[in-house]
Order: structure tokens, then C-alpha cells, then sequence
């Protein structure tokens, strides 16, 4: 394993390329939060950058220095996937960033060189990630397949605002276009409700119930629910929500599950949410377990969720799509009055192994998609 | 002389109890063993005494020096200092002589305060006369002299204990800067649940009056604001009031913070609860496992010892829960006449003490106070930050100075969010800040507490 590599240009300019130390990770979080404007603090980048989910003494994170001072970064951070009962290693990329003077070194690329050339050892079958600079990976060999889709409910009149920049709010135009939004959207949620209603007459057959990540039962209900889950995602066992939940210091999701009303341990699904410091609520991940009655459950597990986060004061209500065909979950938010928006970040992935079940093409159409995939500021 | 050895008892007790909030293990172990013994005066010291920090109860001062604070820097942390007293003889000042934090015998490894702690700390506990309350019985902060000239602004018995333990490393050698040993501060959150819905008389009576007063103004955005906050109250009367609860409790779940509830119970009427009993005791079984309750004793509590005594029993015999902690409603009492009543009643933690209409300290602690009174095991917590106070764009700056201090300081913070201002569309200035000062509070790593737990880490210390 190569530790540096030195470029030096014809003006005497040194291109060291290096992974990061832990002396290194405040000035990289320096120079994120200058570069994007955030006010990210140290225990968040070590959070981000030093996870347990592989027994490694590296953090992944290449730095690129020109003649000492930091111009360029980008981190992997390996996750672990589950393809039926297999599971396999994979980075997802993170902290991409070349300041300006650094781009005539073809910074970028050589760092993904770097990294690429120290990863060998560790097997991570692709690298994935989501990115605005998809022309910077498309030249290094990643291909863009795919863009996230959002699903969108607003739940209250300043929701627009949000969404549209509020200084062209003449006469509060947004504000009425957001009360009938929410009207066509309460109309829609309302038929749902009726028909479930009309079909299931005084049945009280689901129970909600708040069970944090903490508890021992947690991991046991979300394996129980996605035991027969035959799509390409994170693999969701301890090491992941310890790290990706009980150690974020961000902020935490709340996790409310779906139980059989009779059989009150029964586990039928479950959704996780939160809500950002703009009142943005969003949907993390959600999974509701096969050969149930899976559109009531879904229903149940949303009415809570609009319920909990109308209470906490969101104005509107966000997730991605699954990019699932026939995905229960999307069909859920459509019968609850969600709006489909095909609009998202942009996916780029790039297949580091042999073996070509791997391809992009062999994965996508199983390939599921949840802002669980989502790091740093989760919501 | 009696009374100033009892004073002395009672801030060394204070002072120890703090430490354990104030101080990490380290420094609490460090600060433990400093001996404190009084003394009459900084120039009568028995050449027999060593290694401790001597507390002069009649210290001598320069004349007319009571009210002069000056400002003095340790490991960048500002602390402001009153009531000079002299250095004795052959002694030296820390930092400087001009704004002294203390004097030290390097030789005897003795340690002066510069200040007279004594009187300063009477300062915040004494009793007020009837001219500096309002008609509902509340000291008016303006009023007090001390809130004047912005002595309340740290809180004192916290600047007190960081100056020992920094004079302490310095005379025991130690290199590394006294924040190394400063725990990050304890956080106590608190709700007032005054309202639990919109649409009872007085309530909506209020809003009608608004609503024709904006209208003879022709201010048509209030206009809008007071309809809709009406109409609104009749089909959705607990939204943005008892609903808010579980708002508030769920923004907490993503921080990993708990608080306490404080309901208010007891006769109905203007200063009174507006939701009757059934309704307050249903919103209060459904506060989940974790949380606590409490008492928000109702306006006439102190009035005869039956009224406290019954809202407790309502709560308790109804949640069959210990109910161990509370508050007043509208901040209404006393500390010398009603601790007792409180004690008796079994209230173990109280967050009354506060100023109702302005930031600060005003017992000059940031952490758990015990009463003058030894037969009162009650402790009082201080509410510091309440939340038509702090969040007010006029105290912006106040708040963050306070709040930094405290931080580098250490000891407990505590905040009060009301439910129907937590998030409400007629007060809109307050909406989204809950979520925001905690992701700040979690960003700092502020470890949060129930009133329980401040009771039982203190416990040991009151026997």
C-alpha cells in the first residue's frame, strides 16, 4: 500500500497526495465548511469519516496538498450491501471536494487514482454515491445511471416557501398555492382513508408503537420485517444503526413500527422519520413485511407519521422514490396524496470488481433507494 | 459572627454540590479536597494554617467598593468580580493586582478570594420587600440593584468554584488550563403546560377582542391572524396547545433529550388552569415512559397549605406516579415564606426561581441551590432560560453571552418551553426554534437531565 504520492509540476509546485491523519481532520473540516458555507462541527466530520462497519486502521480519507495546504479531498466510506442472503463490501463516496486552484492538477481524478490503488486489499465490489459533479466521475470511468425521484406532500401554507424562493411572494401566492395542494392532497388521503375504512369496518387491526434503536427488539423486528427482502440495499444490522443512528451527531430518526393488534409482538413494518432544522420532515427508510396486508399497514404507518410530524411542525413531507416497480411504498404515498417530482440527486456508481453481476445493469432494477443511503445532515 | 459562619456553611455546601455538576471527574476529585476554612479577617491569619482556601468573614475592604466590579481573564474565560477586599501583606494577586481573581501564600499554599464571597452570595439570597414586587407578588427585576449594575449576568457560584479550582492547580502545580477539568454543562428542559386547547372562553374572548381591536387599527394581517386563530380554535381546538406535547417530545427523540412536564391543576379561574381536570390528566397519562411529570402549582398554591397539597395528591393518586418536582405559575413565589410548604409536600426539585421579565441569574447559580433553612432537603433549580426571553430578538446577544459563559464555566442550564409557544401560528416569531436550540444545545454535547437525577447526584451531599 502506497501512503503518498508526489506530482511536481514545472514551477517547483508540489502535488502530495496522502490519506488524511487524525491531526488532518480539522483542517479538512476547515475547508469543507469554507467551501460549502456549513458549520459542520469535528465530532461530525469524525463521525462521517471513522465508522466500525470494517476492522481497518484507515479512514479512507485521501487528501490532496499543494505545497502544504489542503486543496482536495474525497472519502470512502465502506458499507456493507445485502443482495438476497449475500452480503458484500462497498465505498460509498463522500467529501468530494477541489478547491479552484488545485483543478490544473487534475486533482480530482488523481485522487480516485490514489485511492483506488490503496484499495485493492479490502474488496469492495462498486462504489456509489451522489454527487452534482457527474461530467468529474463520468471522465474517471463512473457511470451516472440514475437520479434519485422525490415524493412530495405539503401539510401546511408555508411549505412553498420552502421549496420557492420566498422574496418573488407577491401577495402570498405561494401560500394559496400551497393551501390547494394541501386540499387536493387531503381529498386523496381522505378517499384512502374512507375506502379502508369501507373495507375493514371496526377493526382495530394494527398497532403503532415507538420502539427506539436502543432496544434489543429493535434490530430483531427490522430483520423479522425484511426477511424476505429481495432487494439490493444496506445491509441494516447493528454495526450500521449503532453507527448510522445511536452515534449520530446530527440528530436521530424516530422509529415507529406497525405490530398485529391481536398478536401485539408480531412485527408488520415499520417507518423511519425525522425532521430537519427547516420543518422539512422526511422519510428515511420504510419497509413493510411481505405477504401481509401491506397497503393497510402502509396506511396505518403514514397516518402516524403525518400525525407526529404535523405536531412537531413541518410544513411538508419528503422521501425519495425506491426506484422499486411495484414497490408497495410508493404506492402508499400515492394513494396518500403525495406528488411525484422527477427531480433528485444525481446517482453515480462504477464497478471496482471482476465480476460482472456487479454492473450497474445486473443491479439496477432491484437496486433500492432510501435516504438511509443519505449521510451528514440526514434529513 | 453566627450568622456569617452559617452563611459560610451554606455556600460551602452550595459550592460543593455544584462542583459535582460543574467539574468533570478529574476536577471534581481535585476540588473535593480543598479544605475551606473561615477566617475573620485577611489580616489575622494563624501562621498554623496551610494547603487551603481561606474565607474571610469580615474581610477588609477599601472604602466604597461594595458596588465596583471590574473583569479579570483565567484561560480565556471573563469573569466579572465585585466587592474588592485588600491583599494582605506579603501576599500575591492572580492575574494581576489591578483585577485580582484571588491572593495566594505560594510558601503556605494558602488561597484569598479577591472578592468578599460572603457578601455577595447574601447578595442573591436575602429576602425582598413589597416595594420591588408586582401586584401578583413578583420581584420586578428593575427594581434590584444588584440586576442593575449587571452583576446577574454569569452566575456567580459558578465563577466562584472555577476560580478555586484554578487556584488550586496553580498552587498544586498543575500546567494543564482549568476548562480541561470543566464537565459540558447539564441540561434540564422543562415544559409549563399552562393551555391545553384553543377554544376555551376566555381564550377565545381574547382573540374577538384582538380581532375588533386590529380592525378600528385597519391592520388587516392581524385581522387575518386573530380569525383564523379563532375559527381555527373551534374545529381544532388542542392543535398547537395539548398537541404540541407530543411535538415537543418527539423533536427531543431526535436528540436523545428527555424533559419534564409540568401540568397545572387546581381551582379554575383567571390565574388558574383553563382545562379541567379529566382533560389534563388524560394528556398527562399520555407523556410516555421516560419523561417526567410534575406540579405547576396553581396561582393560589402558597395561598393555604390544603391547595398545594391537593393538586399533588390529584396528580399523584391519578398517574400513580411520584410526582418530585415543579414549578409556579407565573413564576409566583417565594423562597424564604414557601419553600417549606414545598418540602412537606414532597417536592424534592423546584424550578421556580427566576426573573420573569429578564435574562440572567438571579441567585447567581447555574445549578441546584439548597435553602438557608436545614430542615428543607427541597433543592431549587433556577429556570435560566425561559422561552418568551431568550428567543426574543432583543436579548439575542444576552443569550449568547450567558449561554457561552456557562459553557466554559460549567453547571446546569435550564430551559423552559412553554406548549403553546412552542409552536403556534398567532405567535409566529417562535416557530422552528424548538428543533434549532436543540440540535445547538446537541451540537455542544450538553448531556441532558431530569430534575430526578439532579436530585439524587446531589443527595448524598445534603446529608
Amino acid at each position: 500500500m502506497i501512503n503518498k504520492k508526489k506530482y511536481i509540476d514545472i514551477k517547483d509546485n508540489t502535488l502530495i497526495l496522502r490519506w488524511a491523519n487524525d491531526r488532518d481532520l480539522e483542517n479538512v473540516n476547515k475547508l469543507y465548511n469554507k467551501y460549502y458555507k456549513k458549520n459542520r462541527t469535528i465530532n461530525q466530520a469524525k463521525w462521517i469519516f471513522i465508522n466500525k462497519i470494517i476492522k481497518s486502521k484507515n479512514n479512507f480519507l485521501a487528501i490532496a496538498e499543494l505545497n502544504g495546504e489542503i486543496v482536495g479531498t474525497q472519502a470512502l466510506i465502506p458499507m456493507i450491501f445485502r443482495l438476497g442472503k449475500e452480503k458484500f463490501l462497498t465505498a460509498k463516496s463522500e467529501e468530494t471536494l477541489v478547491i479552484g486552484k488545485a483543478y490544473k492538477y487534475n486533482t480530482f481524478s488523481k485522487l480516485y487514482e490514489f485511492i483506488l490503488g490503496n484499495i485493492e486489499r479490502y474488496d469492495f465490489k462498486f462504489i456509489w454515491g451522489f454527487t452534482p459533479k457527474i461530467k468529474s466521475f463520468n471522465r474517471i470511468g463512473f457511470s451516472s445511471p440514475y437520479q434519485t425521484k422525490s415524493w412530495i406532500k405539503l401539510i401546511r401554507s408555508d411549505a412553498m416557501q420552502y421549496y420557492l424562493p420566498e422574496k418573488n411572494n407577491y401577495l402570498n401566492y405561494l401560500s394559496v398555492i400551497s393551501k390547494i395542494i394541501i386540499f387536493y392532497q387531503l381529498v386523496i388521503s381522505s378517499l384512502t382513508n374512507l375506502i379502508y375504512k369501507v373495507r375493514f369496518p371496526r377493526t382495530k387491526i394494527i398497532l403503532i408503537k415507538d420502539i427506539k434503536f436502543s432496544e434489543e427488539l429493535f434490530l430483531k423486528y427490522v430483520n423479522n420485517i425484511n426477511r424476505n427482502n429481495q432487494n439490493i440495499f444496506i445491509e441494516r444490522n447493528k454495526d450500521f444503526f449503532n453507527w448510522r443512528f445511536a452515534e449520530n451527531p446530527f440528530c436521530k430518526p424516530i422509529t415507529i413500527f406497525a405490530f398485529d393488534y391481536s398478536k401485539s409482538k408480531l412485527p408488520l413494518g415499520y417507518i423511519f422519520f425525522g425532521m430537519n432544522e427547516d420543518r422539512r420532515a422526511c422519510i428515511i427508510d420504510f419497509s413493510i413485511k411481505e405477504n401481509t396486508n401491506e397497503h393497510k399497514i402502509g396506511n396505518a404507518l403514514i397516518n402516524e407519521l403525518e400525525k407526529r410530524v404535523f405536531d412537531m411542525g413541518a410544513h411538508s413531507i419528503y422521501t425519495w422514490d425506491p426506484n422499486i416497480n411495484n414497490s408497495i411504498f410508493r404506492n402508499c404515498l400515492r394513494r396518500k396524496g403525495f406528488i411525484f417530482l422527477d427531480k433528485g440527486s444525481d446517482f453515480v456508481f462504477k464497478n471496482i470488481s471482476n465480476d460482472k453481476r456487479f454492473d450497474w445493469e445486473n443491479l439496477s432494477e432491484n437496486f433500492l433507494f432510501t435516504r438511509l443511503m443519505n449521510l451528514g445532515s440526514i434529513f | 459572627m453566627e450568622s456569617k459562619i452559617k452563611i459560610f456553611i451554606l455556600l460551602i455546601k452550595n459550592l460543593k454540590i455544584l462542583s459535582k455538576f460543574q467539574f468533570n471527574d478529574k476536577g471534581f476529585s481535585i476540588f473535593s479536597k480543598i479544605k475551606f476554612i473561615h477566617i475573620n479577617d485577611q489580616n489575622n491569619i494563624s501562621s498554623k494554617l496551610k494547603s487551603a482556601i481561606l474565607i474571610p468573614l469580615n474581610p477588609i475592604k477599601s472604602k466604597n467598593q461594595e458596588k465596583n466590579s471590574w473583569e479579570a481573564n483565567i484561560d480565556g474565560v471573563d469573569i466579572i468580580l465585585w466587592d474588592k477586599i485588600l491583599k494582605p501583606n506579603k501576599w500575591y494577586s492572580f492575574p494581576s493586582n489591578e483585577n485580582p481573581l484571588f491572593y495566594f501564600h505560594p510558601k503556605r499554599n494558602l488561597i484569598l478570594p479577591s472578592w468578599d464571597i460572603i457578601s455577595s452570595f447574601q447578595l442573591f439570597i436575602k429576602g425582598e420587600n413589597n416595594k420591588n414586587k408586582d401586584k401578583l407578588g413578583r420581584i420586578i427585576s428593575n427594581k434590584i440593584e444588584y440586576h442593575n449594575l449587571k452583576l446577574d449576568k454569569q452566575p456567580h457560584l459558578n465563577n466562584a468554584n472555577f476560580i478555586f479550582l484554578k487556584a488550586t492547580l496553580l498552587i498544586n502545580k498543575f500546567s494543564e488550563p482549568v476548562n480541561k477539568f470543566i464537565s459540558p454543562i447539564k441540561l434540564i428542559i422543562s415544559h409549563d403546560i399552562d393551555l391545553l386547547r384553543a377554544n376555551d372562553f376566555l381564550s377565545q374572548s381574547i382573540r374577538i377582542y384582538r380581532l375588533f381591536k386590529s380592525l378600528i387599527k385597519l391592520n388587516f394581517r392581524d385581522v387575518r391572524k386573530y380569525f383564523s386563530g379563532f375559527i381555527r380554535a373551534i374545529f381544532f381546538p388542542y392543535r398547537n396547545y395539548g398537541n404540541s406535547i407530543f411535538g415537543m417530545i418527539d423533536i427531543e427523540r431526535q436528540y436523545d433529550y428527555k424533559s419534564s412536564f409540568y401540568f397545572l391543576f387546581g381551582k379554575r379561574g383567571r390565574y388558574g388552569p383553563r382545562s379541567s381536570e379529566r382533560e389534563t390528566l388524560n394528556f398527562a397519562r399520555a407523556i410516555p415512559e421516560g419523561w417526567s411529570i410534575g406540579l405547576h402549582y396553581n396561582f393560589d398554591s402558597f395561598k393555604n397549605d390544603k391547595s398545594l397539597r391537593n393538586q399533588l395528591i390529584v396528580l399523584r393518586r391519578n398517574l400513580k406516579k411520584k410526582v418530585l418536582s415543579g414549578r409556579a405559575h407565573y413564576f409566583i413565589f417565594d423562597l424564604h415564606k414557601d419553600a417549606k410548604l414545598l418540602n412537606d409536600c414532597g417536592i424534592k426539585i423546584d424550578e421556580s426561581l427566576a426573573w420573569n421579565d429578564s435574562l440572567g441569574f438571579r441567585f447567581g447559580i447555574a445549578g441546584p441551590l439548597i435553602h438557608q433553612n436545614q430542615n428543607i432537603n427541597t433543592l431549587f433549580v433556577p429556570t435560566i432560560f425561559m422561552d418568551q426571553l431568550f428567543w426574543h430578538s432583543d436579548n439575542q446577544v444576552e443569550f449568547n453571552l450567558e449561554y457561552e459563559h456557562l459553557k466554559k464555566v460549567g453547571g446546569i442550564a435550564s430551559f423552559l418551553i412553554h406548549n403553546d409557544i412552542f409552536f403556534n401560528e398567532e405567535q409566529p416569531l417562535f416557530i422552528g426554534k424548538y428543533q434549532k436550540l436543540l440540535r445547538k444545545l446537541y451540537e455542544d454535547d450538553l448531556i441532558c437531565c431530569l430534575p430526578e437525577d439532579i436530585y439524587n447526584i446531589s443527595k448524598p451531599f445534603l446529608s
